[in-house]
């Protein structure tokens, strides 16, 4: 009986060990499974074709044009490039054509049952007309041949995405993946938050850990560590409703909502986590070194600044990463206040569009799977990156 | 010259000084002795107004150096504290230099001339006994150093601002016998330009070292006098109780 | 002199900086606590919105934060908690552990809406759930893990050794010990650990944007396949995409107050909690 017993204490014991283990495991694949999916659906952007999926364009073989880019696409067909001189080609108007432009053209009746006639149709409408480009589905696209050729193919590349200025993703025929405004009003809005936030944090830590006295210690600490919990759509909402108005009334602008503002806001989140942490580090200072610096007749801010601010010096650094990376992945707030124009800002008083805004506004009509939806994937990897980043340098500078 | 004229001072409620009335001369060294938890320490901080920096605190009386009360509104405390220096009971060097442990009060009171912080670092490190230990590797962190030695870094360091007075709360009491009798040599010497003040609970340092020795018990200065009288034949039966170590 | 110029002037830099700061601070939350509180009676809080969210309540979501959070902690409370146990007590620096370690620190860095993606494509899309109470509450379970696992590494690296040496002195097991002995002493912080938690995925938007959360319901979800409405997501809608903004302003002012006070009443429980470890460590 009593070997009996302690037999199965010990299959208990190893089979808990076992789902103990398990669960570690588990957690630890899960997080893994977080990081190779976004990855994989990001990278899946690059091999993508740069016009719609099922599409191509077609031109007339006495065209001597061979490639366009999506951009020069882009712009033919919103008239922006009217001639192929500016293309390579001779000086001839561009004439662009969709498929809708058939339909225009000829009656119900010729179309046919099933659409079978259109293909010869649009084989005419190009083989006359050489200044032609025609963007068409690739079903009912015209025999490519001696008359009529199709434009090759190509992948977004590395280069488009990163250093592309237009986000347009759905633009046709060939959306524009240019991430280099959302990067830009990424860094922009961030670095405003920063800006403001930072010295405003280190002032306040400073003030509570050296020259409040106790009682207002203890009262504004828990104050502040509890908005460091306020959901961010609350900061978000007082951001719309009361600060950017304010904004827009004292900068004389035409809108409230601007990089500016989302940098005010950002700020306004941060600091409560800037300042708790900043303030522990500068707390952690021994007492000892601050009365021996004092005790040979320096200040008290010649104390903080030759004795504190040295000894907390990596606390400090790792509380302004720590912020930094709160306010560059913030997403409702900022979706919220800073008007998500999609173009490369100047000025902090025009709207901008950030990376976690941008997700966030897109990825419900992104069809999933298709390169819009891959590229916010994308944009979801650089955010973890840098996230990632941030994560990595707070520690190894808190831990020296 | 230093004086406390009907000192009480208070932690909060609790009072942890009362009615100290006390001279002390020049060029003297005073060893300040009782058992723990009697004052001492609290007595000694008075000098430089090292309590104002603990919250909740009240002092009665005044508190004379050079002629002034130090606890006057026109006295500004960051000047008194050049002119009181102070040594603590565990080394408290910076996380820096030897060199710049002991330029920091020169520093700090606006001496950015080169060399005559080099020379006054100099002359602070033969003062303190330390300069031909340290010399070589005045630009090593002063973490390197033994803990005997860093004391003595720390005494250079406040004998670096020239200061008048020189406060040392237990200043020995962290470290070995040999380190010990050096401080001891180094408070000898030191006598000559400066007036010390010194908190021991080591009987025979206190024997040592200073010409006079105060007794302190439960707040109150119970005797003050010659160290020798004191040591062989002291007036109260609570020195004599103490002295012999039947308490404390 | 200038010496103490400059200290004066720094000083009181640093209190006109701190005064501003926590008025501004103050003032955001009276700002919405006095408009919110005009908002707020007992048809707000128990009826659904009607006429395009300019009147009736808010009990939809409620309901559905309220869904999220039970959800969410019911995934990831059992393996963060277990996955923490594993780590501290049979830990030993094995590959699983340092992986784990690694990821769980990078994750609690990444940004929301990144959760919100991943949980798109995984809960919504490729597993089948739909936009539905079950990816949305894994989504957020993901999210909270790492806090949970932290909280938790904590709470049990807090406990003396002590205690363990001595409970495995007296014959007991590791599991027993671990069930007697550690858990019971580390239970107060993991209980910490799991409000501020709650609090977190109560007020998360970025994740349940695209995984659960709808603009509007007619009634509750009943099943955990269904969409629901919930909080954070409430009022962002409430704030941006009305019709009649003047209109839905009260609304979204009783929103964000509700909001608020799930903030506050964490926090009030982790200080009770706290007080009372205090009193019951001194009374010892
Ligand atoms: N910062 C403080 N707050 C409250 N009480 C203190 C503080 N420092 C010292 N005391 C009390 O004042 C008394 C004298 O302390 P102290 O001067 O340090 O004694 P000594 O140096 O003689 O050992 C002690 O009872 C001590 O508890
Ligand atoms: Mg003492």
């Amino acid at each position: 009986m009593m070997k009996r017993k302690g037999k199965y204490k010990k299959v208990m014991e190893r089979g808990t060990e076992r789902l103990l283990s398990a669960s570690g495991a588990v957690t630890g694949i899960v997080i893994l499974f977080i990081v190779i999916f976004l990855f994989r659906e990001g990278i899946g952007l690059f091999r993508s074709p740069d016009v719609e999926k099922g599409y191509a364009l077609y031109l007339n073989t006495k065209n001597p044009v061979e490639q366009l880019t999506p951009y020069e696409i882009k712009q033919i067909f919103d008239s922006e490039i009217t001639s192929w001189d500016q293309l390579g080609g001779p000086n001839k108007a561009i004439r662009p054509y969709r498929v809708d432009d058939i339909f225009k053209e000829y009656p119900e009746e010729e179309w046919g049952d099933h659409y079978e006639l259109l293909s010869g149709k649009l084989e005419e409408v190009i083989k006359s007309d050489p200044n032609i480009i025609a963007f068409l589905p690739q079903r009912y696209a015209p025999p490519v041949g001696a008359d009529i050729k199709e434009l090759p193919a190509k992948n977004i590349t590395i280069a488009g995405f990163f250093g592309g200025k237009e986000w347009l993703p759905t633009a046709t025929p060939s959306p524009l993946f240019g991430a280099l405004p959302l990067i830009s009003g990424t860094l922009l809005v961030s670095f405003l938050a920063i800006l403001i936030a930072v010295p405003l944090s280190l002032g306040v830590a400073i003030f509570l850990s050296e020259l409040a006295t106790k009682k207002t210690r203890q009262v504004l600490k828990p104050v502040i560590e509890l908005l460091a919990g306020i959901p961010s759509v609350v900061y978000g909402f007082f951001g719309l409703v009361v600060l950017s108005p304010a904004i827009q009334k004292i900068f004389h602008l035409p809108v409230g909502e601007t990089a500016l503002t989302g940098g005010m806001i950002l700020a306004i989140m941060a600091m409560p986590t800037i300042i708790s942490v900043a303030e522990d580090a500068l707390d952690n200072t021994p007492r000892a070194l601050k009365e021996a610096s004092l005790a040979l007749g320096a200040t008290k801010w010649q104390t903080i600044c030759k004795v504190v601010f040295p000894y907390a010096s990596s606390g400090i650094v790792a509380a302004m990463v720590l912020g930094i990376g709160r306010a560059i992945g913030e997403t409702m707030a900022v979706l919220m206040v800073t008007g998500n124009a999609a173009v490369m800002p100047v000025t902090p008083f025009e709207s901008v569009r950030t990376i976690p805004a941008t997700i966030a506004a897109e990825l419900g009509e992104a069809p999933a799977g298709g390169a819009h939806y891959q590229a916010l994937f994308l944009l979801g990897c650089i955010l973890f990156l840098i996230t990632t980043m941030t994560t990595v340098i707070a520690e190894f500078v808190s831990k020296k | 010259m230093i004086e406390a004229k009907n000192v009480n001072f208070y932690y909060g409620d609790f009072q942890a000084l009362r009615n100290i009335n006390m001279e002390i001369g020049q060029q003297t060294v005073t060893a300040l002795i009782g058992p723990s938890g009697c004052g001492k320490s609290t007595f000694l901080r008075l000098f430089n107004r090292m309590n104002d920096l603990i919250e909740n605190t009240r002092l009665e009386g005044e508190c004379v150096v050079n002629d002034q009360n130090i606890y006057n509104r026109s006295v500004d405390v960051d000047e008194l504290r050049k002119e009181v220096g102070m040594v603590f009971q565990k080394p408290n060097p910076f996380p820096k230099s030897i060199f710049e442990n002991v330029a920091y009060g020169l520093r700090v009171n606006g001496n950015n001339n080169k060399k005559s912080v080099t020379q006054r670092v100099e002359e602070s490190l033969i003062s303190a006994a330390l300069w031909d230990e340290v010399k070589d590797k005045l630009h090593k962190s002063a973490f390197e150093l033994s803990g005997g030695q860093q004391q003595r870094l720390c005494i250079a360091r406040a004998l670096a601002v020239s200061p008048m007075v020189l406060l040392m709360d237990e200043p020995a009491s962290a470290l070995d016998p040999v380190s010990t009798s050096k401080i001891e040599e180094l408070i000898h010497r030191l006598k000559t330009d400066y007036t010390i003040v010194i908190v021991t609970h080591n009987m025979q340092q206190a024997a040592r070292v200073s010409d006079k020795t105060a007794f302190f018990m439960l707040g109150e200065l119970v005797e003050y006098s010659d160290t020798k009288k004191m040591f062989l034949n002291p007036d109260k039966e609570a020195t004599q109780n103490y002295i012999t170590g039947r308490f404390g | 002199m200038d010496r103490k110029i400059k200290q004066r002037i720094a000083f009181t830099t640093f209190r006109i900086f701190s005064v501003s700061v926590v008025l501004m601070l103050v003032s955001i939350l009276g700002f919405i606590v006095f408009n919110g509180a005009k908002a707020i009676n007992w048809t707000f809080l128990t009826a659904s919105p009607t006429e395009g969210m300019t009147a009736g309540g808010i009990f939809p979501a409620i309901v559905g934060t309220f869904y999220l959070v039970v959800g969410s902690m019911l995934f990831a409370l059992p393996l963060g908690i277990t996955a923490a146990i594993y780590t501290v007590e049979y830990g030993g620096e094995t590959r699983i552990i340092r992986i784990m370690r690694i990821m769980t620190n990078n994750l609690a860095g990444v940004p929301s809406v990144v959760f919100g993606l991943f949980g798109m494509t995984l809960f919504v899309n490729k597993m089948g759930f739909g936009s539905s109470l079950l990816a949305g509450s894994l989504t957020l379970a993901l999210l909270a893990l790492p806090l949970i696992i932290r909280t938790t590494e904590e709470a049990l690296k807090a406990v003396p050794d002590s205690y363990r040496t001595g409970s495995l002195a007296l014959g007991a097991t590791k599991l027993t010990t671990i069930r007697r002995v550690v858990l019971p002493a580390a239970f107060p912080n993991i209980l910490t650990g799991i409000i501020l938690s709650v609090g977190r995925v109560s007020g998360e938007t970025a994740p349940i944007l695209f995984t659960v959360a709808a603009y509007f319901l007619p009634h509750l979800p009943d099943s955990i396949f269904d969409q629901a409405m919930a909080l954070p997501y409430h009022l962002y809608v409430l704030a941006t995409s009305g019709t009649d903004m003047e209109a839905t302003r009260p609304m979204a002012y009783g929103t964000a107050l509700v909001l608020i006070f799930i903030v506050l009443l964490m926090n009030a429980l982790v200080s009770l909690l706290r007080n009372s470890l205090k009193n019951k460590n001194s009374n010892e």
